[in-house]
């Protein structure tokens, strides 16, 4: 079954068959060859049952907040002001990606939305500054990122409603790994920047005067921030409706700069009905096929396999750690967390883990999944914004940062109070 | 014939965005109108329930419109490397498979509706909701999905008969390709603008 | 004969400690190997907890068990079941539960197309608070997060708001008053760790017993033998429907023991909730209500003669009659 799942998975992508349909017909094929049941009644009921789901409704919400954001020109303002604090290191502009996107994750709760508004208004720099696009650009694709670990996450939201664990304590875990791995892209791209100067562009440096004056850039944004994580923290708005909180802020933003426009309620109105569509199609996909699998036995097998190796605990929390990194690399992440949590956190629960701190762990290798190639949705979205040059000089780009991610798994098992102090010290 | 078709398509789709801009923009005054009322110790109650049947008509409907934006992410790698013609025939089978899934997504979820009209079925909760009157744009979201995948399927193969390949592409290739064609060559290879 | 039974949450203790071991286990070895189950939950497959039966009836699979309310919505007659306050020890729980089973067998033949081989207890469903209540009656004006059709009925008959809120969001809700009781098993509660965020405990089955109904798929089962379906029909009563019962009131007690701290508890650490005594006329009070309003309007929901039906059985074992 598992040599069909992946053998049958890469083939139909590489068909370019798009990713939600091919995991539909995966699902099918589970039901004809590996099942004796006639799984295909339930299509109709799983495909209604995972749509109408008002945790999901997250996603178009977060999605528009974005859209408009970048409407108003809060997404240009913020980038510049940043620009005019970080742009100092090696690499210059590049830092004001990264620290634009965990400004933005803040306010956002997809890393697809994220690494949009980020390069909408990025972008448009690299070719006029002359900077490497590489570096550039997957800059932005792995800052993006951060959308789901930085309260809100929608992926929390997820991986919270799946587990039937405290979302606000997700919430507050997520932050301090997210500000650490933000840290730790802006001293890779100096690093990187400081041997090699020309894979980043010209350091820029600005007078204090021009950087406090900067700073009133930053109030509408962090004033967002601000009332999407207070409505939930102050038991105002439930996680999922402090989206629309999100929405309302930041109409309230854009009138107050008189940027307000009906223009732009039906102008956003297009690209989140698209981006939601496509998510939608691959979230509901792996949903069928999860339930195809668990009728087939996934779960039992999976469960007999990873206690038959006999392992430590720490062993098999590797295997799954690597097991998420392979996965990651062909499977759309959040496919990737609906299809797996029922399976591995009951196990990793068993094995004496915390359950919001492997919340945690999951979100970083999931961040990984989003930028590492062949299917990687941030790439898309910042090769898409981009509209020129190869798709493979973004993957080039976003390695370095995977690097980074990669020494956060590893902390985070080292030292699990990274993720547990904080909602820890607040309870 | 073909060109009325799809531009009847896009006229529909667009009417389609603007209900589904009200129910986007519905669902965010709704939420917000019943934080008001609790934080003033009353409530609308239910909107849980309620933003959960906008999400699943939002997703049906907008899977069409996102169908004809090029919009649903396919996997690239292996198509870059190939020539115009066996781009194409990815491209076909590409739309064909989705024709065929969301096809049979439709015709598995109208026992869903039906069920729940034939027993009168409603929500278990305390709005007691009608679940057919749900349900019945839900499904239909999904037939026109459907519909607009098989209008594309066939009238891709029409331009491909005729020899119009870079309608074709237009129509069921990939939009990464399309940012990468310059305007001149398109207007130089493109059939008659519809 | 191979068997694919979808078992309720994979995290409580009624899985595993019971639906678990009798279908992997018990009934495989009871058969002599005849017999061979599959088995998984239907959080694990991702189903929404209203389309068990559903798909059950589809025969998507063979076996399914999950709590009677959530099939409410396609058989408002189901709610008959599990009539909160009623039933005050598991033992008359027991006796309401099979004074309904007739009224239960002809429902799932009829919705479900299933046969019903057993109804198993939850915890009842107790209610945990934030605030200080002495009474019912201070119940009103408060904002209660309940669970299934009938308590939110019957909460909004004693003058409480209901609110929606998820499991998983309780804790939080109660702590910042978005909630200011909300209720669910004892057990629950205390590995949740409810007690936390709240201070009075009501430990009356305010939310009923939350019946888990096991049935198996009418035309699997008309498939099997006589002696098949004889073997399953008597295990499952000895090795899971009895069990699951006689271990309900312990269960019961010991988890208020160890909320409030009035006896030895056995999970672990005993906590300090203030235990609710709720007195006769209060209680008798509510149940008026019940009677008069809740019941009737349940009857009329369920639409046919079930509310007859019900007062002629299960009104029977409980002393309550709807007029
Ligand atoms: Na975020
Ligand atoms: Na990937």
């Amino acid at each position: 079954m598992m040599t069909y799942l992946v053998v049958g998975l890469l083939g139909l992508l590489a068909l370019t068959i798009p990713v939600g349909i091919v995991l539909f017909l995966l699902g099918f094929g589970i039901d004809a060859f590996f099942s004796a049941f006639p799984l295909m009644k339930g299509l109709g009921r799983m495909v209604w049952a995972t749509s109408n789901s008002s945790s999901l409704i997250a996603i178009p919400f977060f999605i528009l907040l974005g859209e408009i954001l970048v409407r108003s020109g809060i997404a240009r303002t913020t980038y510049s002001a940043l620009d005019r604090w970080v742009s100092w290191m090696p690499g210059g502009l590049v830092h004001a990606n990264i620290a634009t996107a965990t400004m933005f994750s803040a306010t956002s709760g997809s890393s697809v939305a994220t690494a949009a508004s980020v390069s909408t208004v990025a972008m448009p720099q690299a070719k006029a500054l002359g900077y490497d696009p590489r570096m550039f650009s997957g800059a932005i694709a792995a800052g993006g990122t951060l959308g789901i670990m930085i309260p809100p996450s929608i992926n929390l939201i997820v991986y919270g409603f799946l587990t039937q664990s405290s979302i606000p304590q997700l919430f507050l875990a997520g932050l301090i790994p997210g500000l650490l791995l933000a840290v730790g892209f802006m001293l890779m791209t100096a690093m990187i920047c400081a041997i090699r100067p020309n894979l980043g562009g010209p350091r820029r440096h600005f007078g204090w005067g021009e950087r406090i004056k900067s700073l009133k850039d930053l109030v509408p944004i962090l004033l967002l921030f601000v009332t999407i994580v207070g409505s939930i923290y102050y038991g105002i708005a439930t996680p999922t409706e402090a989206a629309a909180v999100g929405v309302g802020g930041a109409v309230l933003i854009a009138i107050s700069f008189g940027k307000f426009s009906w223009q732009m309620v039906t102008q956003s109105v297009v690209g989140t009905v698209k981006i939601t569509s496509m998510i939608m199609l691959i979230v509901i996909g792996a949903s069928f096929l999860n339930f195809t699998l668990a009728s087939a036995g996934l779960g039992t097998k999976l469960d007999a396999f990873l206690t038959g190796l006999g392992l430590t605990p720490l062993t098999t929390l590797l295997v799954i750690v690597l097991m998420y990194v392979v996965l990651g690399m062909f499977i759309e992440t959040l496919s990737l967390m609906v299809v797996t949590i029922p399976i591995v956190v009951p196990l990793v629960v068993a094995l004496g883990f915390d359950v919001i701190w492997f919340g945690i762990l999951m979100i970083v290798l999931v961040e990984m999944a989003l930028i590492t190639p062949p299917v990687g949705l941030n790439l898309y979205v910042v090769q898409s914004a981009r509209g020129e040059g190869k798709i493979g000089q973004v993957m080039m780009g976003a390695l370095p940062y995977v690097m980074v991610m990669f020494v956060m798994v590893a902390a985070l098992i080292a030292m699990p109070e990274i993720a547990l102090w904080l909602p820890s010290s607040l309870k | 014939m073909i060109d009325a078709v799809l531009r009847g398509i896009k006229a529909v789709n667009r009417v389609i965005l603007i209900g589904l801009g009200v129910l986007l923009w519905g669902g965010v005054m709704i939420v917000l109108l019943d934080i008001t009322l609790r934080l003033a110790g009353s409530s609308l109650g239910g909107t849980d329930e309620i933003s959960g049947y906008l999400m699943a008509i939002l997703a049906a409907w907008g899977m069409g419109y996102t169908l004809t934006a090029l919009g649903h992410i396919r996997i690239e790698a292996l198509r870059d490397r190939c020539g115009t013609d066996l781009k194409l025939v990815l491209d076909v089978l590409a739309i064909a498979s989705v024709a065929v899934v969301v096809t049979l997504i439709a015709v598995k979820g109208w026992p869903v509706f039906e069920r729940s009209w034939l027993s009168d079925s409603r929500a278990n909760t305390p709005l007691e909701t009608l679940l057919w009157t749900v349900q019945l744009p839900w499904f239909l979201g999904w037939a026109w999905f459907a519909l607009v995948a098989w209008v594309q399927f066939l009238a891709a193969l029409v331009f491909i008969v005729r020899s119009e390949k870079l309608r074709a592409f237009d129509l069921i290739g990939t939009a990464n390709e399309l940012n990468d064609l310059s305007d001149d060559d398109r207007s130089a290879q493109r059939g008659p603008q519809p | 004969e191979s068997l694919s039974v979808v078992g309720s949450w994979s995290s409580l203790p009624l899985y595993n400690q019971y639906e678990k071991p009798y279908w992997t286990e018990v009934l495989p070895k009871a058969s002599n190997g005849d017999i061979a189950v599959t088995m998984t939950t239907h959080n694990q497959m991702g189903t929404a907890v209203g389309d068990v039966f559903r798909l059950l009836g589809d025969g998507v699979y063979d076996v399914a068990m999950t709590v009677g309310d959530y099939a409410v919505a396609d058989a408002p007659a189901l709610e008959g079941l599990d009539v909160p306050l009623v039933a005050l020890t598991a033992d008359q729980a027991r006796a309401m539960v099979d004074a309904a089973r007739p009224m239960v067998d002809e429902i799932f033949k009829e919705k479900f197309n299933s046969h019903v081989l057993a109804i198993a207890p939850y915890p009842p469903q107790v209610v945990f608070c934030n605030a200080e209540v002495k009474t019912l009656d201070d119940l009103k004006g408060k904002k209660v997060r309940g669970s299934g059709r009938m308590t939110a009925k019957f909460l909004e008959a004693l003058g409480a708001e209901g609110v929606n809120v998820s499991f998983s969001e309780v804790p939080g809700a109660l702590q910042k008053g978005v909630v200011n009781c909300a209720v669910t098993g004892a057990g629950s509660g205390y590995s949740a760790g409810w007690w936390e965020v709240s201070t009075h405990l009501m430990a009356i089955p305010l939310g009923g017993w939350d019946p888990v109904i096991t049935a198996v798929n009418l035309d699997k089962w008309n498939s099997l033998t006589d002696a098949q379906r004889k073997l399953i029909t008597d295990t499952i009563k000895k090795d899971f429907e009895d069990p699951a019962w006689a271990a309900a009131q312990t269960a019961l007690t010991n988890d208020i023991a160890c909320l409030t701290g009035n006896g030895p508890c056995p999970a672990g650490q005993a906590r300090n909730m203030t235990l609710v005594e709720v007195s006769d006329a209060d209680f008798n009070r509510a149940k008026t209500v019940l009677i008069e309003q809740v019941l009737p309007e349940w009857s009329a929901r369920a639409g046919g003669n079930w509310g007859q039906r019900w007062s002629d059985s299960v009104g029977k074992v409980v002393g309550v009659t709807i007029k």
